[in-house]
């Protein structure tokens, strides 16, 4: 991984980062991702891939509402919490 | 330079629509679902992305899609997941839209719907699935700051996504509105644009005509209701047509629509905005989807307006004008049925519904759901105009006084005034009256002007301001006075 | 000054007995761990926030309760330290990172509603790697927590905070998480017990999610009857977590004790490996022995995928992890930077609130998810897992459990692997399958070093099988007789100077 690539991953996640960071991340990740190469060594065709145990069903719940009691005090827990609304800076259009 | 004909160029158009589920609750909380309220008074820890917090999929919301897809003639997976859309926007926030990606509720559908009078066409529904709606962020003028409200955050959507099928602005129109219309009488959403429960994206392309290969695919967002559909896309075709006559080339982009100019622009693009590194959500593990639940849910699936109709015009005999009219809105398909089912033929109950009460709504600027007067109240009504107990006009007037004020049919006319009067001992005592004060006519009569008695009569209905039951006038009149000529 | 007698200090159980029993009150209870902490956590620094009027009140209140008559509640009057990574309403949560700095969360976690509805005291917040990203607890954004055994060495990680607070005796009990071995290495590091039950058997209801297919929240004492104790009380199904396994615990819980006759220990050759280090090994080898003697019997097998496993881990973890902390940026709570437009204002957010092990995963994550590499790295490694997992299905027709060693060495010294992130992610090499395949392991105090440092084995059963596993590893604990108290950290080796206690 160079550091155009680190830079274009930095940006998709949202951290900004400084220069310097960005050659230390790139020889970290170049390195981490070279450990990784390992797993070529695995046969794997026709493996279907699975997060969890099969025996796990997704359940629902029931149509009932259920208000939280407390909707300002959600909104106070941001720092830009501005009367009923989360304010932030403006996105540029 | 030999001028050069402009090759003619055909449009190919696919809608994506977006449709909120008419649940109670979130797709994956209990919050409340509806349209409007407080800014972020209807939100919770899970829909508010707090950490720790959960989703748990809601139940109904499983119905209504799985019932879309059956209105749509979709097939039904009889395994689901949720996939996570990752990207960073404020009014997004987990960072990631909870959607699917690869493996959508239903799949290879279609859209009946009529281009012209009587011409159908099918469009194909290449898929819908489910995914949680984003809140509102506001970006008040001449400010440095947006507002963000989490209300609209988690409700449950369902996106139907159509194949290019469609051939010009005006059929793109007639396929969104059968799409409203199958998904209003589906019974799953208001599908209101206004309130945002119904969205629509356009995908539009041009290609020469006769070819059958697709053109650069433009994707126009943000058009905000049933009209601008067709202005978007006949901007952007004659945009994209003018492009490719000069020479030009399309470009594959997202254009957004401007209401005030009519016109599409280029959606400034994101940086890295595409890559939305999709991956099943593990918060949620695969849903099974039972097939008792679906063959329910398509058992219960209300018939659709183009069945209504059809069995409105051949079963009941009814005109095309009038089923159609009455198949315009499922709740007034729901009156209709309801007064037919209390007791008034198709036609008789056609012309009441259709003829009188709609033309109130129409009047009053009133909604059929607002109505307090009932089916059971409008077959009152006509039942006692069959019975005699009122005039055909009357019953008009009195049914008025009904829809502005609620009243049942008996009461409504009594405070009217215009029940007819059929008591035999009190016509009979104003006939004697009458008879006693028009001396002159009676002698006319007795004369044998048979025309006398119908003077006679005019006099005894203005006697009782026109409730008097004219037959029943007519037969008492004849009773005491015998029949025209001399007495005996 | 409150004391307790050791047959309490010893003994989650004993204490809750004796509150029932109003022998001793939960105030003197509370008050005890609460000097112990005063007295030692300045050099151990297991707690990142511990607020004793709070606990005071929470004791009192349950003394009120037994002496109303109300003497139920399983855990009556007995601390509970909870990892920082599971919320508490209204107390800070920081999941030892700057980007949740004086969070307070509006909800009880379900495992800490549950503690206190059968009344537990909840005992402070401990440290931990910062998004319980670590082996170390050296990644905290808070400062590092000393092992109480050894102050100059780690105590492990990502719940190392909790492992020493119950081994220095600061709380009788402790919550972790444990998403690759996040409960049972540092369990192993300081000499106590630490569980990762079945995926699905603990709710994940506020405990903020680092990898969400593999957390799952875990009980850490010194010995395995508190933490069957703590585990009746957390586990069960819960309906706000879709992963919750709608298995009735009661009838696991209640199921007869196995004798040792008879049991088939499954004894991977991939265990015996050369990063194994000669102490650990012996340790673990005695515990072998010490099954046969009791009529159990040693079953060789091979677990060939098992140096896969941490490849394959980390590139699920990260992957999720990626998705699971995109929410931390300032906009609803913690702290945001100044910034004036909205990219910006994220990208300095996250980049002054992250530690760099956590934008290194968050990176990686990312990079594995993205258009063109997913097939080869998230895909990949979803179908390396689903091996694993078969392999261990495999392994469990010819065993009922697993042994090994919980960790290859016993606690390192503080700064020695922080720089190298390859080295500490082989820290994880016996733990991390468990979790691939969603199952239950369990990591006991088996012996020390020469130089006294705890040696951990570690059990690992099917899924479902918790409670068979606990019951087996009481009767091993028996076996091996070791004197399982909490230590005094002042009598631990003192610190070299060169000891890095910052996480970055």
């Amino acid at each position: 991984m160079d550091g155009a690539e680190v830079r274009r991953i930095a940006s998709l996640a949202r951290l900004e980062l400084a220069d310097a960071e960005v050659d230390r991340f790139a020889s970290q990740l170049t390195a981490i991702l070279g450990y990784f190469e390992k797993l070529r060594e695995v046969a794997t065709e026709g493996v279907p891939p699975a997060s969890h145990p099969p025996e796990l069903k997704g359940p629902v719940r029931p149509d009932v509402a259920a208000p939280w009691p407390d909707p300002a005090g959600l909104v106070n827990l941001s720092r830009g919490a501005e009367g009923e609304f989360f304010r932030v800076p403006r996105v540029l259009e | 330079m030999a001028a050069e004909t402009k090759t003619a160029f055909e449009p190919v158009i696919g809608l994506e629509v977006h449709c909120q589920l008419a649940t109670k609750t979130k797709l994956f909380c209990g919050c409340e679902a509806g349209f409007g309220g407080q800014p972020n008074s209807r939100i919770c820890p899970i829909c508010t992305a707090q950490p720790g917090s959960l989703p748990v999929l809601d139940d109904e919301a499983l119905n209504l899609a799985i019932t879309v897809g059956l209105a749509l003639s979709c097939t039904i997976r009889a395994k689901t997941k949720f996939d996570r859309k990752n990207y960073f926007y404020p009014d997004l926030p987990k960072g990631y839209q909870i959607s699917q990606y690869d493996e959508p509720l239903c799949e290879h559908g279609f859209l009946e719907f009529e281009v012209e009078k009587g011409a159908t066409k099918r469009a194909r529904v290449l898929r819908v699935h489910m995914e949680e709606d984003a809140g509102k962020a506001l970006h008040p003028e001449k400010t440095s700051s947006s507002l963000v409200d989490l209300n609209r955050a988690g409700v449950p959507l369902v996106e139907i996504v159509g194949m290019p099928d469609l051939a010009s602005p005006a059929e793109a129109s007639a396929y969104l509105q059968a799409l409203r219309r199958l998904l209003r009488f589906a019974g799953v959403s208001e599908c209101d644009m206004e309130k945002g429960s119904l969205r629509c994206d356009a995908n539009v392309s041009i290609r020469p005509v006769g070819e059958t290969k697709l053109g650069t695919k433009v994707e126009i967002k943000n058009i905000n209701s049933f009209r601008n559909v067709e202005r978007a896309l006949v901007f952007e075709i004659a945009r994209q047509t003018e492009a490719m006559q000069s020479g030009g080339k399309i470009v594959q982009e997202t254009r957004s629509f401007r209401d005030t100019e009519g016109t599409t622009v280029s959606m400034r693009v994101k940086e890295s905005a595409d890559d939305y590194r999709y991956f099943p959500d593990p918060d949620l593990p695969v849903f099974e989807i039972d097939p008792a639940r679906v063959e329910r849910l398509r058992k219960a699936l209300p018939e659709s307006f183009l069945v209504k109709r059809a069995r409105y015009r051949d079963a009941w005999g009814l005109t095309e004008y009038d089923a159609r009219v009455l198949t315009e809105e499922p709740a007034t398909a729901r009156f209709f049925e309801a007064v037919v089912a209390a007791g008034l033929p198709p036609k008789a109950a056609a012309n009441w519904v259709q003829g009188e009460v709609l033309g109130w709504l129409t009047e009053s600027k009133r909604e059929l759901e607002t109505l307090q007067t009932t089916p059971a109240d409008l077959v009152d009504l006509v039942k006692m105009a069959e019975r005699g107990e009122l005039s055909h006009l009357a019953a008009k007037k009195v049914l008025r006084q009904m829809l502005d004020t609620g009243a049942k049919a008996a009461a409504a006319a009594q405070s009217l005034d215009l029940l007819q009067i059929r008591d035999a001992s009190s016509l009979g005592a104003t006939v004697d009256e009458v008879l006693q004060q028009e001396a002159k006519i009676v002698g006319d009569y007795r004369g044998g002007k048979e025309t006398a008695l119908n003077a006679l009569l005019g006099r005894v209905m203005r006697a009782t301001k026109g409730k008097g039951d004219p037959n029943l006038i007519k037969e008492l009149l004849l009773q005491k006075l015998g029949p025209a000529g001399p007495a005996k | 000054m409150a004391r307790l007698p050791p047959e309490l200090t010893r003994s989650a159980r004993a204490i809750a007995d004796a509150v029932r029993s109003r022998k001793v009150s939960a105030r003197d209870v509370a008050d005890h761990y609460l000097e112990r902490a005063a007295r030692h956590d300045g050099t151990v620094h297991a707690f990142l926030h511990l607020d004793p009027a709070a606990i005071r009140a929470e004791a009192d209140a349950v003394d009120r309760r037994v002496a109303a008559g109300d003497a139920s509640g399983a855990l009556l009057g007995v601390p509970v330290a909870i990892k920082d990574n599971l919320c508490t309403r209204g107390v800070p949560t920081t999941c030892a990172s700057k980007i949740l700095a004086d969070y307070r969360p509006p909800y009880d976690a379900t495992v800490v509603a549950r503690i206190r509805a059968a009344g537990g005291v909840v005992f402070g917040k401990t440290n931990l790697d910062e998004f319980a990203m670590g082996a170390s607890t050296e990644n905290s954004g808070y400062g590092t927590t000393r092992n109480p055994r050894d102050l100059a060495r780690v105590p492990g990680g990502s719940s190392g905070g909790s492992a020493a607070a119950v081994a220095a005796g600061f709380a009788p009990l402790a919550l972790g998480s444990d998403t690759g071995g996040s409960v049972r290495q540092p369990a192993s590091l300081c000499g106590v017990v630490g569980l990762r039950p079945t995926y699905g058997l603990v709710s994940r209801y506020g405990l903020i999610a680092f990898a969400s297919s593999l957390d799952q929240v875990g009980p850490l004492a010194l010995n395995v009857d508190d933490t069957m104790l703590l585990m009746e009380v957390i586990g069960g199904h819960d309906p706000r977590d879709s992963t919750s396994r709608k298995v009735d615990l009661a009838p696991l819980a209640k199921a007869p004790a196995p004798t040792l006759a008879g049991l088939k220990v499954g004894v991977p050759a991939e265990y015996k490996v050369e990063g194994v280090e000669p102490e650990v090994r012996a340790a673990v080898e005695r515990c072998e022995q010490l099954l046969v003697k009791a009529g159990a019997r040693l079953v060789p097998l091979a677990l060939p995928l098992t140096p896969y496993a941490i490849p394959t881990y980390y590139l699920v973890v990260t992957s999720e992890a990626s998705s699971n902390l995109a929410r931390f940026d300032g906009v609803r709570y913690g702290p945001r930077a100044d910034a004036r437009e909205l990219s910006h204002m994220y990208g300095l957010t996250r980049a002054q609130g992250f530690g760099d092990e956590v934008k290194r995963r968050i990176m990686l994550g990312t990079f594995a998810l993205s258009a063109g590499y997913f097939d080869a790295y998230y895909k990949k490694s979803l179908q390396v897992r689903q091996r694993i997992l078969q392999e261990f299905t495999e392994a469990f027709t010819k065993c009922d459990f697993v042994l090994g060693p919980t960790a290859p060495t016993a606690a390192f010294p503080i700064g020695e692997k922080a720089s190298d992130p390859v080295q500490m992610y082989l820290c994880d090499v016996f733990t991390a399958p468990a979790p691939l395949a969603g199952l239950p392991a369990l990591s006991i105090p088996c012996g020390t070093t020469k130089g006294g440092l705890p040696i951990g084995a570690q059990l690992q059963g099917p899924a479902c099988s918790d409670f068979r596993m606990l019951r087996v590893a009481r009767e091993l604990e028996k076996l091996l007789a070791l004197d399982l108290v909490p230590c005094d950290p002042a009598s631990a080796p003192a610190p070299t100077n060169g000891g890095a206690s910052r996480g970055r």
